[in-house]
């Protein structure tokens, strides 16, 4: 499993939020193994676990039991701040509820996400990309929902990562947005990045070449999906 | 973006919020600057209020006859004028005031000539002197009841035991002694009565006020017998206890409120602060998940209040100050100067505040940065 190309790997990975509340778990002894430059799709119904598995694979939830291990490192044995450094700079992550700070603008929440030199002028042509280079001024209480949704999209991005977590980037756009996202979200993944992609969107699930499905907490199918 | 702005944009959006913990500190900061200016002014008024119910300690020649003393209001015997140098060492008596006292025939009317000298204060202290002016020689201050029989006024020649006096002023009638009392000054009344280099009282406050005493009377005497031999103390009792509750009242009064205040605007402050972490919870999820460092998160959050706090205090000390000016003097006639509480206070409020409100945020920001972001991103 830790062959040289594996970038972002779970192993035996379960979590439980509430155990002592008489909560099933939300994930049960998840496996996989994601290449580098792989581009992934998750897919599984509500409630079937898939935000947590990717909030465990970010760094960002210490899993009940397992490890994960990004580019060979075990993530949750490294220290707080070594698990931080990797979120900065080389792990993307796309919030399914967005998760935008309310008193920045678009601009300056996606600027947020780029630990570099330049990042504002990055983040608006960043935006532009996502066609919502109008409303880089805007507060995200003056912006839609689809229009939050790039916006966290582009702040996962900002970094230029090398591996992209996005959950339901699309979950809320029309076409035309959808596909703007689409377009991205290739882009990305043409230019050599690790994509794992939570989407309900067959539209989009059917680009990866890669499906999984996630059913009440475990990996009932791991097939390429069909084109 | 730097942290800076970030405050400030954060400031800027939760406005009301901000504006609201400006106003509390304001508030919290500007009562305890109230209270301490009015404080302090009541204890420096009820000082000297007390002062002027009158001097409490007496001190006369041993050879006094004191039923006769009581009876016509001076001692028959006297003690050296030079006693008065005496007195700077001791700390039991203060604003000792040298009298020579006798009653004398003005123009027909019975009068208590008191020939009187500007006030001593124990161990060289300067202070205000009790008896507003001394008296130069040739000058009267004339009692009120004696200026009517007299009928005399302000810069009248007036004949004392064939010597002239100019009257200088006439006091108000008071209903006391004072009323048939004519002021010269001592020399004049030293040379008059034929008693030069004489007295034959000294009045005194008694000093040791503050606190609680066994037996005041006896340190009274075990302490100036040594220094003024030949004479008797006697103390006012009612007088000098009176003063004594009244001034443990007001200074008791200052040492409990003062801290009180101060720790109830810290407590306000310190519940605003970690109301504010509260608020924030998503936010600060936010930053964790992006991978900002702790340090960097944690000036944000105390930035906030130290600024929170250092626009309350400055405000408040205005606000404060403002008041105790505006509405003191209605309370206060005399210690009105006290009323203006000055940097010192004002530094320590520019200073305590923002740190109360840093300490009150302290706590729920370090539990933040211990937190997974996604713990606190929930909060959303
Ligand atoms: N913070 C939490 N505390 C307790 N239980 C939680 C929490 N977050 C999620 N769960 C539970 O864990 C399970 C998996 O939730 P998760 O959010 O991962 O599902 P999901 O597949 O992303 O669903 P959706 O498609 O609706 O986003 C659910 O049963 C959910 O109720
Ligand atoms: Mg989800």
């Amino acid at each position: 499993m830790a062959d040289s190309d594996s970038m972002l790997a779970a192993s035996a990975l379960s979590h439980g939020y509430l155990p002592d509340r008489g909560q099933g778990p939300a994930l049960v002894d998840v496996n996989l193994d994601l290449a580098r430059g792989e581009f992934v799709a998750l897919c599984g119904p509500s409630g079937s676990g898939k935000s947590t598995l990717l909030l465990a694979l970010g760094g960002m939830l210490t899993p009940t039991s397992g490890r994960v291990r990004f580019d060979g490192q075990d993530l949750y044995a490294l220290s707080g701040s070594e698990r931080r450094r990797i979120r900065r700079a080389r792990l993307g992550f796309a919030f399914q509820s967005m998760h935008l700070v309310p008193y920045l603008s678009a601009q300056a929440n996606v600027a947020l996400g780029d630990p570099g030199a330049g990042a504002d002028r990055r983040s608006l042509s960043r935006l532009g990309e996502l066609g919502l280079g109008e409303r880089a001024s805007h507060l995200p209480e003056q912006l839609s929902a689809g229009e939050r949704q790039r916006v966290a999209l582009a702040r996962a991005l900002a970094a230029e990562p090398e591996v992209l977590l996005a959950d339901e980037p699309t979950g809320n756009l029309d076409p035309e947005s959808a596909g703007l996202v689409c377009k991205q979200l290739t882009a990305y993944h043409d230019s050599g990045g690790t994509l794992l992609l939570v989407t309900h969107d067959a539209e989009l699930a059917r680009r990866a070449p890669r499906l999984l499905q996630l059913a009440e907490g475990r990996l009932v199918a791991a097939a390429p999906s069909k084109l | 973006m730097s942290v800076l702005r970030l405050i400030f944009q954060e400031l800027r959006h939760r406005w009301v919020g901000a504006l609201l913990g400006a106003m509390v500190v304001g508030i919290a900061v500007a009562l305890v600057v109230v209270a301490l200016a009015l404080a302090r002014a009541g204890e420096k008024e009820t000082r000297l209020i007390q002062r002027d119910v009158g001097l409490n300690v007496l001190i006369l020649s041993d050879k006094t006859d004191l039923a006769g003393y009581w009876a016509r209001g001076y001692s028959d015997h006297s003690i050296p004028a030079d006693y008065m140098d005496r007195v700077h060492d001791q700390a039991v008596a203060n604003r000792l005031v040298p009298l020579l006292k006798q009653r004398v025939e003005v123009e027909g009317v019975s009068v208590l000539l008191v020939g009187i000298e500007g006030e001593r204060f124990k161990g060289g202290q300067v202070m205000k002197p009790v008896f507003g002016k001394v008296l130069e020689s040739g000058q009267a201050v004339v009692g009120g009841t004696i200026a009517r029989l007299l009928d005399v006024a302000v810069g009248d020649s007036l004949s004392v035991l064939g010597h002239e006096a100019r009257v200088q002023s006439c006091l108000t009638e008071s209903g006391t002694v004072e009323d048939g009392t004519i002021y010269v000054s001592m020399v004049d009344a030293q040379v008059w009565l034929g008693m030069p280099g004489r007295l034959n009282e000294i009045q005194a406050l008694e000093c040791h006020c503050g606190e609680e005493v066994e037996d005041p009377l006896g340190l009274l005497r075990e302490e100036l017998a040594p220094l003024l031999p030949g004479t008797i103390v006697l103390r006012r009792q009612d007088a000098a206890d009176a003063r004594r509750d009244q001034r443990q009242l007001a200074e008791g009064t200052l040492a409990l409120f003062s801290p009180l205040f101060v720790l109830l605007a810290g407590a306000l402050i310190a519940a605003l602060g970690a109301l504010n972490v509260r608020d924030r919870r998503e936010e600060l999820g936010v930053y964790g998940a992006l991978g900002h460092s702790p340090l960097r998160v944690a000036t944000m959050l105390l930035g906030r209040s130290v600024v929170i706090g250092c626009t309350g205090a400055l405000t408040g000390c205005a606000l404060g100050e403002g008041l105790a000016q505006r509405y003191g003097p209605d309370l206060f006639t005399r210690a009105v100067t006290e009323l203006h509480t000055g940097w010192p206070l004002w530094l320590g409020a520019l200073l305590g505040a923002p740190l109360f409100a840093l300490i009150a945020s302290l706590p729920a920001t370090l539990w933040c940065l211990r937190q997974d972001p996604v713990r606190l991103l929930r909060h959303g």
